[in-house]
Order: structure tokens, then C-alpha cells, then sequence
């Protein structure tokens, strides 16, 4: 069997991933990119102004 | 009037960027190169064509991912550019991302080898020591991390 775009491979690689499963798996891959977006969120706060939008750039306005 | 540094927005657009690029470089070297690490190799185990090609397929949606994450940091970054309160300091910068790519490893290995358990790092006989190895490195980064962005807190904001 043969790699292709449209051949029984990749059709067979089309169901087994699209399945029922796949927003699980989706979920799961997702998970440890979410828990480092929220730790990014939290570094942003290292310092910040405690009003919003009170940063220089409007303070030089 | 002296503002108060505001680190935080060069710390947080670093670490996105240096996620993005630990993922970049796991999923070149890892998965593609060296063809270990495969997303769910533990649940579907690439041992047939088709079975390596279910892999490489969220492989990619993983790393569709990690790119978006790059381009957010990128995004931080530019915006961090336009702020005069930012401490703009190489240690800072090259510190945060060697924090967000330890972190990276960090995260990514407690979630995915050890919590749910979708794949190790080279499966087989020795996988808990890779996966140990890779912890290994995400803490040390962190902690390097961690130590140059400590060694930068008194930096020069831009225009002072």
C-alpha cells in the first residue's frame, strides 16, 4: 500500500482519525498548551500597571 | 516622573516565543528526525503505515498549535515594543525564552507521559528515563530562565 492524498491509506487514516475520538484526542493534545497559556497569562502580570492602559505610550499622548 | 518597570510584557511575549520554538525544535528533531515522541503513540502505536500516518496527522495538529503560540508571542512582543515602561534587556529577553521552552518540556512531559499518558519520549524499555531525561531539561531551562530574567530586574527601560 501506497502513501497518497486519496488512495485506501489515506482513507483508512481519515477514519481512524475522524472518529468519534477525535475531539478527545483533540482536547488532550490541546490541554498542556492551555495550562502554558494560562502561566503566560500570569507572567504578563510581572509588573503591570495596576490601572489598564495607563502605560507610557498614553501617558505621552 | 521614573515609571515602574513593567517586565512582565517582555517576559510573557519571550516565553510564548520560546514555547513555540521548543515545540518547533521537538517536533523537528523528536518526531520527525529522530521519528520518536509521536502525539498518541500510546493510544494508537505507529507500527504500520497507517497507524504512522494517524500519528503524523496530530503530530501536525499539535504543532498548528504550538505555531499559533509562536505567533501570539510574536504579537506580545511587537506590542511590549511600543511600551516606554519596558525593561528591554537581552538577559530578560534570551531568559524569558529559555523559561518558556523549559516550561514547555515541563508541562507538556507531566500532562502527557505521566498524567494522561498519550506518549513517552522514546517508548520502550527505558521510556521512563527519556521522559525523566526530558523533565530534566525543562526544569534546568526554567531554572536558567528564571535566573537571567532575576539577574536582568534592574534593567533600562526604554528611553529612560
Amino acid at each position: 500500500m501506497l502513501a497518497c492524498p486519496d488512495c485506501d491509506t489515506s482513507r483508512l487514516v481519515r477514519a481512524a482519525a475522524f472518529d468519534e475520538r477525535f475531539w478527545t484526542n483533540l482536547a488532550a493534545l490541546a490541554l498542556p498548551l492551555l495550562v502554558l497559556a494560562v502561566l503566560c497569562s500570569l507572567l504578563n502580570r510581572i509588573g503591570a500597571p495596576r490601572t489598564p492602559r495607563t502605560g507610557a505610550r498614553r501617558r505621552d499622548d | 516622573m521614573i515609571e515602574k518597570p513593567y517586565p512582565g510584557a517582555l517576559v510573557a511575549a519571550g516565553a510564548l516565543l520560546g514555547m513555540g520554538l521548543g515545540g518547533f525544535l521537538d517536533g523537528i528533531v523528536l518526531h520527525q528526525i529522530l521519528q520518536w515522541h509521536n502525539m498518541l503513540s500510546s493510544v494508537v502505536t505507529p507500527d504500520t503505515l497507517v497507524r504512522v500516518k494517524f500519528n503524523m496527522l496530530f503530530d501536525g495538529l499539535f504543532h498548528a498549535m504550538t505555531w499559533a503560540m509562536t505567533a501570539v508571542g510574536l504579537a506580545l512582543l511587537w506590542r511590549a515594543s511600543q511600551r516606554a515602561d519596558v525593561p528591554w534587556t537581552t538577559r530578560t529577553f534570551v531568559g524569558s525564552l529559555s523559561l518558556g521552552w523549559g516550561l514547555f518540556n515541563v508541562v507538556e512531559g507531566l500532562i502527557d507521559h505521566h498524567l494522561l499518558g498519550l506518549h513517552h519520549v522514546h517508548p520502550g524499555n527505558d521510556q521512563l528515563a527519556w521522559d525523566l531525561g526530558f523533565l530534566v531539561l525543562g526544569v534546568a531551562l526554567t531554572g536558567a530562565g528564571l535566573g537571567l530574567i532575576r539577574r536582568a530586574s534592574v534593567g533600562r527601560p526604554r528611553g529612560a
